[in-house]
């Protein structure tokens, strides 16, 4: 299926730029982050439905930015204790099976990584409610994954 | 009372692009009419919008993404580059304060005055510099001859008094007539490239010398190109920038997102991230159009 880049990122560029920048801080991390998110677009075309893809390209482009800073938090001289840094790094404690490509598994369809909906509670605000319908688990099954998280997140407001 | 803090902002997005259902766009609709809030937030994204189709053109961004996918994966994560350009900051502060606090030896032994003064920083070993580090230096001549790109290749036998050097920093003040000899230090990247870009926007490619030219870069300490250069009277500015790489750079790529995205001094060129930037800002008189 050819893709008109140009008038994709036309029409979604400012909104996952801005989705980089909330989470990067700085603009050059954001804009690269952002060229990153659409050249994993192009790489996994053939799974696009055709479907609006605001939302998949806001959790692309929130997975590409959290590896970032799971990056950076691996050199010493990053390792500040942020509540955002903390969620990127969940990942790494997750199981084996979890650990592949997340951006291969939002593709797919996988269940979300639980570092994503910590993001969308604890960082972003949404409720319970809004964080299943948005990745499409039930309100339990959110809750569920969270609860283990508080003792990992611990001694970090609001959580 | 505003209502807008139970809207998640992706819901905006989608309610901008359309992509809402039908219920949900109905409810923000009637929140933007009577939610100052909502109306706040949904117009600060329309005006966003504007913004970052001009400061990123689709036209520039479409192509870097396409060159990106066609390059397959990243060979460097960029979480490598933060303490490194980091560090740069730091490696440069400390040259520059060396480099003033010499100030009044500028003129004397330490620092004589001669043409070959503009072809290696001597009041700054570059064997004592912080190694790892890529270096964009520029020093003002501050007399004798000068002119636009002049050829400054050796020729201190024939007048080893005429000149003196001043090692400019990051926010310094300079005028149309100053003539700028540049100086890169690779320190250990392999390739880049050296360009400048003035108030007016025109961008100037000083190495290498032609856009189809080597980026090969000289290793060991300070190199000086062998041009000097004259500035004009552009007025607000003249930015230079250092692009290294550990690949051949794409000097044509950057010079023209240079030339559609360079005009403001304060944004820094947005390039894949296996391009690290150095940039020196000089200011000019003068009021930006």
């Amino acid at each position: 299926m050819p893709v008109d880049v140009e008038e994709y990122y036309r029409r979604y560029g400012p909104m996952v730029l801005r989705r980089c920048r909330s989470l990067l801080k700085r603009e050059e991390l954001a804009v690269d982050a952002m060229q990153d998110t659409f050249v994993q677009v192009l790489r996994h075309l053939e799974q696009l439905e055709g479907t609006a893809p605001s939302s998949l390209l806001y959790r692309i482009a929130t997975n590409v930015c959290l590896n970032r800073i799971r990056t950076q938090r691996r050199h010493p001289e990053d390792a500040d204790d942020d509540l955002l840094g903390r969620i990127a790094a969940l990942d790494e404690s997750e199981p084996r099976v979890l650990a592949r490509n997340l951006i291969d598994r939002l593709f797919a369809r996988d269940p979300v990584s639980t570092r994503e909906i910590a993001l969308l509670h604890l960082v972003d605000g949404l409720t319970l409610e809004e964080v299943a319908g948005e990745v499409g688990l039930s309100v339990s099954g959110v809750r569920k994954r969270l609860r283990p998280l508080k003792d990992r997140l611990a001694g970090l407001a609001g959580v | 009372m505003t209502m807008d803090r139970r809207i998640p902002d992706l819901r905006l997005e989608q309610y901008l692009l359309g992509e809402l259902p039908p219920d949900q766009a109905d409810e923000i609709a009637a929140l933007e009419q009577s939610d100052p809030g909502v109306r706040a937030r949904l117009e600060a994204l329309r005006t966003s919008n504007e913004s970052i189709l001009r400061d990123y053109p689709p036209r520039v961004i479409a192509a870097q993404v396409s060159r990106r996918e066609a390059e397959g994966p990243r060979r460097r994560p960029i979480g490598w580059m933060l303490p490194i350009a980091a560090t740069a900051v730091v490696a440069a502060s400390i040259i520059v304060w060396v480099a003033r606090d010499v100030g009044p030896e500028r003129q004397g032994p330490g620092y004589r005055s001669g043409p070959q003064e503009t072809h290696g920083p001597k009041m700054v070993d570059p064997g004592t510099r912080l190694k790892g580090e890529s270096l964009l230096l520029l020093h003002r001549v501050t007399a004798g001859d000068g002119g636009h790109e002049a050829d400054s290749t050796p020729d201190s036998e024939d007048n080893p008094r005429a000149l003196g050097v001043e090692l400019l920093s990051d926010g310094d003040s300079a005028s149309a007539g100053d003539v700028l000899q540049l100086e890169y230090v690779a320190a250990g990247a392999p390739y880049g490239m050296i360009l400048s870009i003035d108030g007016r926007g025109t961008v100037t490619l000083h190495y290498p010398p032609a856009e189809g030219g080597d980026t090969t870069l000289a290793p060991g300490g300070a190199v000086p190109l062998p041009r000097s250069y004259e500035l004009d009277d552009a007025p607000g500015f003249e930015r230079f920038i250092l692009v290294t790489s550990q690949a051949p750079v794409p000097v044509a790529e950057i010079l023209e997102i240079a030339r559609i995205l360079g005009a403001d001094p304060a944004r820094p060129l947005p390039l894949r991230a296996t391009l690290v930037q150095k940039s020196v800002l000089l200011r000019k008189p003068g009021e930006i159009r």
